[in-house]
Order: C-alpha cells, then structure tokens, then sequence
C-alpha cells in the first residue's frame, strides 16, 4: 500500500465532487446555481455530492435571500481546504513522481 | 482510489483547472468592475472640479447610475473570489475615505474659477479620489494573471 494512488481521499476523488472542491478551493463562496451550470449536473445530482462533503466536514452550506430570491452559498470548510490541498499534493506525486531530496 | 479507477490523476488535474478557470474568469470581471468603477469616478472629479456647469449636473446623474450599477452587480454576484472577497472592503473603506477627502476640498478649497495650477490641483485630487479603485483593478488583474 505504498502507491501514492491508495492515499486519494474517496470523498473527493470523484467526479462531480471533485468540481465542487476544485472550485470552492478558488472561491471564497459560491452560489449553488453557479456550480450547477458550470459542472452541468441535475439539482439534485448537485444537492447529493454536496451533502456527502457538507457530512464530511469539507463544505459549509448556507441559505438567504437576495430581495425575495432564496439562495443557497457554499464555502469550504478549514477541513475541507486543507483536505483539497491534500488531494492535490498527492495527484501531483503520481503524475510527476515523488519529490527529490 | 477503489471506485473511481477511470478518473485517473492526470485527468483529475485537468479537471481541477477547468473548474478553476471558471472561478478565474469570474475574477476578470471582478477586476473589470474595479476599472469601470474607477473610470466613472475619475471622470466625475474630473467634470465636477474642472468641467462647465452642465457638465458638472450629467456628471452627478452618471456618477449616481454607476453607483446604482454597481451594486447591482454586487447582490447579482455568484461566486466571490477569495481575494476578491478581502479586496472589497479594504477598497471600498479607502475609497469613502479618498472621495470624502475629495469632496471636503471640493467644498472649502478649490475655487470656482480654477486657474492652472487649481487646475493641477483639481487633475491630481480626481486620481486620488479614484486611486483605491485603480488599486483594486490591478491586484485582481495581476492575480488572476498568476493564477
């Protein structure tokens, strides 16, 4: 089990909510009407994938009004930050090897 | 990587970017707003200290819809981009300081009949007035550029 690969996070290493993390990694908040048209998926493929990171502790989801409009914001966790910084040390390890001393 | 072997690293990757090329992009607008922003306030210290009095009168009304423009376009915003998100209120803090500056000297010290070096004067307080906005233009610029 010494394979870079065997350490991906499950939780992100999968397509649709790879795109959430990636983009709420470069955001500070984002409005889940954003992320549905940019990833193209289903509200409620979208309200799904958020929901298995929101229980992991990687995304925060808060809802309001913009006038009389409900809106639904999404924003990375400290966890989920760090959890994303992660993921993407360890592609970078398999697709470039590992760092040399 | 058990139940996701087709996404390989490479192309995760690759789909790490596009995502963010997204977000990017919604920066470059961000950092268009900036200059818009910065534009319309430049030209209006530019009309109401050294322009004729008709001038100064379209001025103030541009001046009131860009402002009306802009905060349109704030609640109308999707996604904040993080420096984007702690630019705007150091910005927007400067700003009201700079164009308060302005408008007090606007008020007790620039004459009605600005002679040239008034008209100096009039040129450099309309870039101070406006700088904090410019500043925020290029920061959004430079850092969607290395991005």
């Amino acid at each position: 089990m010494s394979h870079p690969r065997h350490a991906l996070d499950e939780i992100i290493h999968a397509p649709v909510r790879l795109s959430i993390m990636a983009m709420l990694a470069a955001a500070e908040t984002v409005e889940f009407r954003f992320l549905r048209d940019t990833i193209e998926v289903s509200d409620s493929l979208l309200s799904k994938h958020i929901h298995t990171l929101e229980k992991a502790g990687y995304v925060r989801v808060e809802k309001g009004f913009v006038g009389k409009r409900p809106r639904t914001w999404l924003a990375l966790t400290d966890q989920g930050r760090s959890a994303f910084q992660d993921y993407t040390s360890i592609l970078r390890q398999i697709t470039e090897g590992p760092p040399r001393p | 990587m058990t139940d996701h072997d087709d996404l390989s690293a490479d192309a995760a990757l690759r789909e790490v970017d596009r995502a963010q090329e997204s977000v990017r992009k919604s920066s470059r607008r961000g950092a268009r707003f900036f200059l818009a922003m910065w534009l319309g306030s430049t030209g209006y210290w530019l009309a109401t200290l050294l322009g004729p009095e008709t001038v100064k009168n379209y001025a103030g009304l541009a001046i009131g819809a860009l402002v009306v423009a802009g905060g349109v376009y704030i609640v109308r915003q999707r996604v904040y981009d993080r420096l984007l998100y702690r630019l705007a209120f150091s910005v927007t803090w400067a700003f009201m300081g700079t164009t308060v500056v302005a408008a007090v000297y606007n008020m007790f010290l620039h004459p009605r009949d600005p002679g040239p070096l008034w008209g100096v004067a009039g040129v450099l307080v309309a870039l101070i007035a406006s700088a904090p906005l410019l500043y925020g233009a290029v920061r959004m610029f430079r850092s969607t550029g290395d991005r």
